[in-house]
């Protein structure tokens, strides 16, 4: 056939068929680097907004008035003189939990942003930012970003993807849910790393009726919690570094830490006012190298050397009796004490103490007093520098010094060697001790309750409690868990003891960034464990890989939210804009959802929650549709707007006032400033009058108090005693043995304590891959290791060593240096990202290309085939990647090691080996058994006490405990029948005996 | 045969349809559309799987054959510069508004809407009797033909051939024949209206070497790929990089290399091809073909991509498009031929280069 005839053929069946000629067009592209408009207008001179900084620096932003129409000169083109039209549009950075303000400037004509900046009205972050605020921009104009929801095509983790409609996808997802919702209410599960958000998909997920929030807090802060909340009911501190006389850091502050810009900032502020900077670590971080006092204290001694300072205030008697006898429990530890629970180790003074007059009169006081002295007299210095294995004279001057501390003793423990050490919680409860001591609880310069400097306003209605209880998350063995034992979920898979209908990660990584990884990686692939795996991402991960859906989210400035956070001894809201909508919104065009404004199909996560739960519930016969329902609108479904509109205009104290003088709505004022300062100080919110019926009775007044048992702060921990730890080393303050205590590390058999919980100042855990300024300044993450022990295994900077962890090995080059302390070697977190396919998957110049092999047998072998590498993009830097080296994964061989009472992953690794790596061994390479993860599991496992055996009241964890969203009461009761599993039903519990508590 | 009127209806349905292949794929509602056509029917996979047909798609599309104008004939060989600027601006001139929300003006698919809706003109002037407008729609779809889409169909449809997906192979092929067909069909004399000559340059001046409103004329530094190779060879700071570059350019090369061409390259010739981006790859392969004693492989390797795109060109020449339409693409194949065979009478020493800062002339020719 003549290609004539072809094509005529080929026209006539057009023709004859009866087609509807539809002109839409979709594709893939139009995304790139943002392009500006010139403008004809000239910068003037206008009055700017100058910022004092405490410390004596001084900044400039401009005024805000003219922030909707600002003109600068594009600096990027200078000696050439163009001009810039631009929007300042306020929004909130979401590259940690710190929630500082931005200020990005969106081009007027073009609607590109052209930078982010500080936002000079915001009171945490008062117009500063850290490196990875401004990398936002990065961020946005990755040209590896997910622009599009793909749904996976062939076998999980196979990397077929193809592009769908958001439509496809919602009504798939959510018929799901519905499904589950209708057969069980623990089958969905929402996993987040960093929120970066207030209460607004809690709130989705208890309106979905189930018990399904998991979060990474027991690989981050679960043990500080507990140790915070066992004295005081709160659960995190907030100290107010700006006003101390002593400031006292077991972590790195000053780099990264909670809430790291914001406080850095005050650190500073207060160390310049004269303030004594302390720091506890083994490693010479940035901020350790900045103290007065560095103590680079053996891993788990921590809790020790703080109670030598205890007892040193104790003994000597310098520490605030006043505030000790009004606030702790001394009462309720000397009836302890007659009654037996509480072992002194001074026979005599107990039967004094037995033998008082109950109740007691104040003058009893002294009798706490002398039990102290009883009960820390053998803490000395010297045993704790030896145990720390720091010079005496160091500890001798930290404990000087927060003796002359007057009240205003700011201190802080989050992750370090609290979520480090086995029984890490205890290293927070005895931080907190030295704040109970010095009196410097809630005070000017000392440190607060999270609660009291955070402000969570209420949204427009809120769902009940869930009737339901998610074994997976709070299993029986953890009563005191804070919270989800979210990093064992594989383990808990493996066993069997239950299965997810739909699974959503959220901007969450949890195969990468938890220990024991290869696990991860088989319940992730797993369908029967897990059925519809939903990553919720702006950029391709290790976990998205083995997701089912990967559907793109906003960055920082595309995006929703309220934050606030306990930055300082104050209070502000502040609100993340998507920030084209809003200035589309201002030149007058109607947005309808936050996608029309963003780059591709980009959406924003609280509209994705709306539709999706609208689509679960289309009839509302579940129950969920009328959460989502307007409150404006009877029966319609929300807008994101509504929603927030709702809460400034209804819950946020003084916030409608302050709008109406500028003659503006509370949603206008918040979208203008983009943050409200709720409260200017908040100190000792306990001492205040009690509402009626309510708080403790202290010196014959009612107070306020603290959220615990007795309403005050707890020294003996009645319910640790009661829930079957009645032991002295766990109801009061007191060191419990690390799993990498001296005793446990044979330094001459090879064996060395791996420090893995590090981070370095630009890594925003798992998400930096996608910020190009940030990987150029930190990609790889070397072993550090003292000359000492590089000269006893004969290694030199830049050679390769092998580190055997208990489940397997990774080879990495090492980094000799004095910052690290002897037989202790670290590595820093959030480096080593990796991808299987050459061109699909993490950035090709921030992660190294794998190969991932797997035996019969459940052992997994991961080598790198080559580092990153430049590649070509619309954006010319990533031609301009010069490194190679994207460090080493190291979590996949960490062991799980769950702390029986807290339920933290504690981090420390003990190093069975570090050598000279094999002549085969290649940087990059791991090796891991996951039988011997199992194994190591179990026998950490062994070391609970589960609430099946020891709940003195039938529930299975304290009803005062913080949990995130709570259940109601009566799910808190222990199951008859062993967990769920899929509905089959499982063996019987054994049941508490409920007498043993009382005895 | 069709009535003129017919067949600008018929035209534009094909370009219409052929678009929205190109857009969207073989989704489940184009499977439909395209079994009606015996020619595609033929070629469509059996049996059909949308998720298998939008993994290809995505495949061929979005990682291997880029369907951009730019892309095939910007000196650059990159997308969205001049050649871009220059579709748009023919855009313009015919009235046809592009939604570039989501593919830049140049995409295949944008252009052949850009036909579809000159034929859709054309048509609806048939039908009001306004043939000045008749004449002015086929004048506007002879230029566009010939200033852009024939410009670079042939290339994109022979590098199509390569990528193993028998659809858009033959998808491909059926779009070169319904453009060209359509081309022939505009002739002066074989559509019923003669144009008046005079009045159709008053109303549409020629697109590609007229835009002088729009000052967007061919770039002025489009060199003729013949000379580009000379002055290449003849200049001492070539090396291999600067090789990939003007290979992986079509405008000088007259090769379209995705990656799986690389790829292909790489596994023939047994020489590892790095990943990536397209350069990227075709760095690595020359250069650790270079390094490994592969080099004359590689060359070989390429020598027989030029002379299997060089006849089939050809055999499009005779059979489908006019003889003028591929003869661009077969100047610059020769170009290329020239350059490889140059390499080949080097290659003793060029096989000896090593990976970075070695300068390519002075280690083969000294
Ligand atoms: S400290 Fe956190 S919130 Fe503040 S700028 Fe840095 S990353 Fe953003």
């Amino acid at each position: 056939m003549t290609e004539q005839s072809k094509i005529n053929r080929l026209l006539s069946a057009l023709l004859g068929r009866n087609s509807d000629v539809r002109r839409t067009s979709k594709g893939e592209g139009g995304f790139g680097l943002p392009e500006f408009a010139s403008t004809d207008l000239k910068p003037e001179p206008a009055p700017m907004t100058i910022v004092h900084h405490p410390d004596g620096r001084m900044s400039q932003y401009p005024p805000v008035e003219k922030w909707d129409d600002w003109v600068e000169w594009d600096g990027k083109l200078w000696p050439q003189r163009v001009a810039r039209r631009y929007m300042l549009i306020p929004t909130v950075c979401f590259n940690c939990e710190s929630a500082c303000g931005l200020l990005a400037y969106v081009d007027r004509e073009t609607l590109e942003v052209k930078k982010f900046e500080g936002n000079p009205v915001h009171p945490g972050s008062r117009g500063r930012n850290c490196a990875k605020g401004p990398a936002t921009h990065n961020q946005t104009y990755d040209p590896e970003r997910i622009l599009y929801p793909l749904k996976r095509v062939g076998k999980r983790g196979e990397g077929k993807w193809k592009r769908i409609t958001w439509e496809e996808a919602l009504s798939d997802i959510a018929g799901q849910m519905r499904e589950s919702r209708l057969k069980r209410r623990d089958g969905i599960v929402y996993h987040v790393g960093r929120p970066g958000e207030d209460g607004y998909t809690n709130r989705c997920i208890v309106a979905w009726g189930v018990d399904g929030h998991n979060s990474h807090t027991n690989i981050c802060s679960s043990s500080a919690r507990l140790g915070y909340a066992l004295w005081s009911g709160f659960d995190r501190p907030s100290p107010d570094h700006a006003n101390a006389r002593v400031i006292l850091l077991i972590s790195s502050h000053l780099e990264t830490g909670h809430y790291f810009n914001p406080h850095a900032q005050r650190i500073i502020e207060g160390k310049m006012a004269g303030a004594k900077l302390i720091t506890m670590d083994p490693r010479l971080s940035n901020t350790a190298s900045m103290s007065d006092l560095w103590l680079p204290t053996w891993p788990g001694s921590e809790t020790t050397v703080l109670l030598a300072i205890a007892n040193y205030l104790i003994q000597t008697g310098r520490y605030d009796r006043r505030f000790v006898r009004r606030w702790v429990n001394w009462r309720e530890t000397l009836a302890a004490i007659r009654d037996g629970k509480l072992d002194l180790g001074d026979p005599a003074l107990q039967a004094e103490i037995a033998g008082l007059a109950f109740p007691l009169s104040e003058d009893d006081f002294v009798y706490f007093d002398r039990a102290l002295k009883a009960l820390y007299r053998d803490f000395t210095f010297e045993r704790a520098a030896e145990e720390a294995q720091v010079p005496v004279e160091r500890i001798r001057q930290a404990a000087e010094w927060i003796a002359d501390c007057d009240g205003r003793l700011a201190a802080h423990v989050w992750r370090a060697a609290s979520i480090g050490n086995l029984g890490g919680w205890q290293v927070a409860r005895a931080l907190f001790f030295l704040n109970v001591l010095t009196g410097s609880v809630g005070t000017r310069g000392g440190t607060s309750g999270n609660e009291w400097n955070k402000f969570v306003p209420k949204p427009f209605a809120s769902p009940p409690g869930p009737e339901a209880w998610n074994e997976l998350h709070f299993p029986i063995e953890y009563p005191f868990a804070h919270y989800e034992m979210s990093f064992l979920l594989p383990h808990f898979l493996e066993e069997g003891r239950g299965s997810i209908d739909v699974y959503f990660t959220r901007v969450y990584n949890p195969m990468w960034i938890n220990p024991d990884g290869f696990m991860w990686l088989k319940a992730l692939r797993d369908e029967s464990k897990i059925k519809l795996h939903v990553a919720l991402t702006p950029t391709w991960s290790e976990s998205a890989w083995f997701a089912d859906y990967v559907l793109p989210m906003g960055h920082g400035g595309e995006r929703h939210d309220l934050m606030s956070q306990e930055t300082h001894a104050g209070q502000w809201i502040a609100f993340r804009q998507p920030v084209r909508r809003v200035a589309m919104e201002k030149l007058g065009r109607k947005v309808r959802y936050t996608y029309e404004a963003n780059p591709g199909e980009v959406w924003e996560e609280n509209e994705f929650w709306i539709e999706l739960s609208a689509r679960m519930d289309p009839d509302g016969s579940l129950g969920v549709r009328k959460w989502f329902e307007s409150p404006y609108r009877p029966g319609e479904i929300i807008t994101v707007e509504e929603y927030y509109r709702w809460i400034f205009e209804n819950s946020v104290p003084g916030l409608p006032e302050a709008a109406a003088a500028e003659g503006l709505t509370p949603l206008q004022y918040m979208r203008k400033y983009g943050v409200f300062e709720v409260k200017r100080e908040n100190y000792t919110p306990y001492e205040k009058p009690a509402p009626a019926g309510k708080g403790v009775e202290v010196d014959g007044e009612r107070k306020v108090g603290f959220e615990t048992p007795s309403g005050k702060l707890e020294f003996f921990s009645e319910t640790l005693y009661n829930w079957g730890w009645p032991e002295r080393e766990y109801t009061i303050p007191w060191p419990l043995k690390s799993h990498v205590h001296p005793d446990n590390i044979d330094v001459q058999k090879g064996e060395m304590v791996l420090l893995p919980n590090f981070r370095l100042p630009t890594l925003i855990h798992t998400r930096s891959a996608n910020a190009k300024w940030l990987y150029e300044i930190s990609h790889k993450n070397p072993v550090w290791m003292h000359p000492s022990d590089a000269e006893r295994i004969g290694v030199k900077t830049g050679d390769l060593v092998r580190v055997t962890t208990e489940i397997g090995y990774f080879v990495d080059t090492v980094w000799v240096t004095e910052g690290i302390k002897p037989g202790v070697i670290a590595m820093s977190h959030h480096l080593g990202r990796w991808r299987l396919q050459e061109d699909l998957g993490v950035n090709p110049g921030m992660s190294a290309l794998a190969r991932l092999e797997e035996d019969e047998e459940g052992r997994f072998k991961l080598n790198y085939i080559h580092g990153a590498r430049p590649w070509k993009s619309f954006d010319p830097d990533t031609e301009r990647i010069w490194w190679e080296d994207v460090g080493v994964h190291q979590n996949l061989t960490h062991a799980v090691h769950p702390d029986p009472l807290s339920g933290a992953h504690c981090w420390l690794q003990k190093a069975v080996n570090v050598r000279k790596a094999d002549p085969g061994d290649r940087h990059g390479d791991v090796w891991v058994d996951t039988n011997r993860s199992m194994q190591v599991y179990r026998e950490w496992l062994a070391l609970t006490r589960p609430a099946n055996r020891f709940s003195p009241d039938g529930n299975r964890r304290p009803l005062w405990l913080k949990r995130p969203l709570k259940p109601q009461a009566a799910y808190y009761k222990l199951p008859k029948v062993a967990i769920s599993r899929n509905g089959q039903g499982g063996h019987e519990v054994e049941q508490p005996v409920i007498a043993k508590a009382g005895q | 045969m069709f009535t003129p009127h017919q067949a600008a209806q018929a035209y534009a349905q094909a370009f219409d349809l052929f678009a929205r292949l190109y857009r969207h794929g073989l989704t489940p509602a184009l499977v439909i559309e395209a079994a009606q056509l015996p020619d595609l029917a033929a070629v469509a996979p059996q049996p059909y799987d949308a998720d298998e047909a939008a993994a290809a798609f995505h495949t061929l599309f979005a990682m291997n054959v880029f369907p951009y104008q730019s892309v095939f004939l910007d000196p650059d060989g990159l997308l969205g510069g001049g050649e871009t600027d220059r579709v748009r601006a023919g855009y313009r001139r015919m009235g046809f508004v592009v939604d570039e929300a989501n593919e830049p003006a140049d995409h295949l698919a944008h252009e052949l809407d850009a036909l579809a809706f000159l034929c859709q003109a054309e048509a609806e002037a048939w039908e009001d009797e306004r043939w000045d407008m008749v004449a002015r729609a086929q004048q506007l779809q002879a230029d566009f033909l010939d200033g852009h889409l024939l410009r670079w169909l042939p290339a994109f449809t022979a590098a199509v051939q390569r990528q193993e997906e028998p659809f858009y192979a033959g998808l491909a092929e059926l779009t070169l024949a319904l453009a060209a067909e359509r081309r022939r069909s505009l002739e002066p004399g074989r559509l019923g209206v003669q144009r008046a000559r005079d009045e159709d340059i008053a109303l549409t001046p020629r697109s590609h070497l007229n835009g002088a409103g729009d000052a967007l004329t061919l770039t002025p530094a489009d060199e003729p790929p013949a000379q580009r190779v000379e002055r290449l060879l003849a200049n001492p700071q070539t090396d291999l990089d600067a090789i990939a570059a003007f290979l992986l350019t079509p405008a000088y090369s007259g090769l379209f290399l995705s990656r799986r061409d690389i790829g292909r390259l790489g596994r023939a010739a047994e020489a590892p091809h790095g990943f990536g981006e397209r350069r990227q790859m075709l760095r690595t392969f020359l250069r650790s073909a270079a390094e490994f004693d592969r080099f004359d492989a590689a060359l070989a390797g390429l020598r027989s991509l030029v002379e299997d795109t060089a006849w089939t060109l050809r055999r499009w020449g005779s059979e489908t498009v006019s003889l003028s339409t591929v003869q661009p693409w077969l100047d610059r194949l020769s170009a290329t031929r020239r350059l490889l065979e140059t390499l080949e009478a080097m290659s003793p020493s060029a096989s000896q280069l090593r990976n970075h800062g070695v300068n390519f002339h002075q280690n083969a020719i000294e």
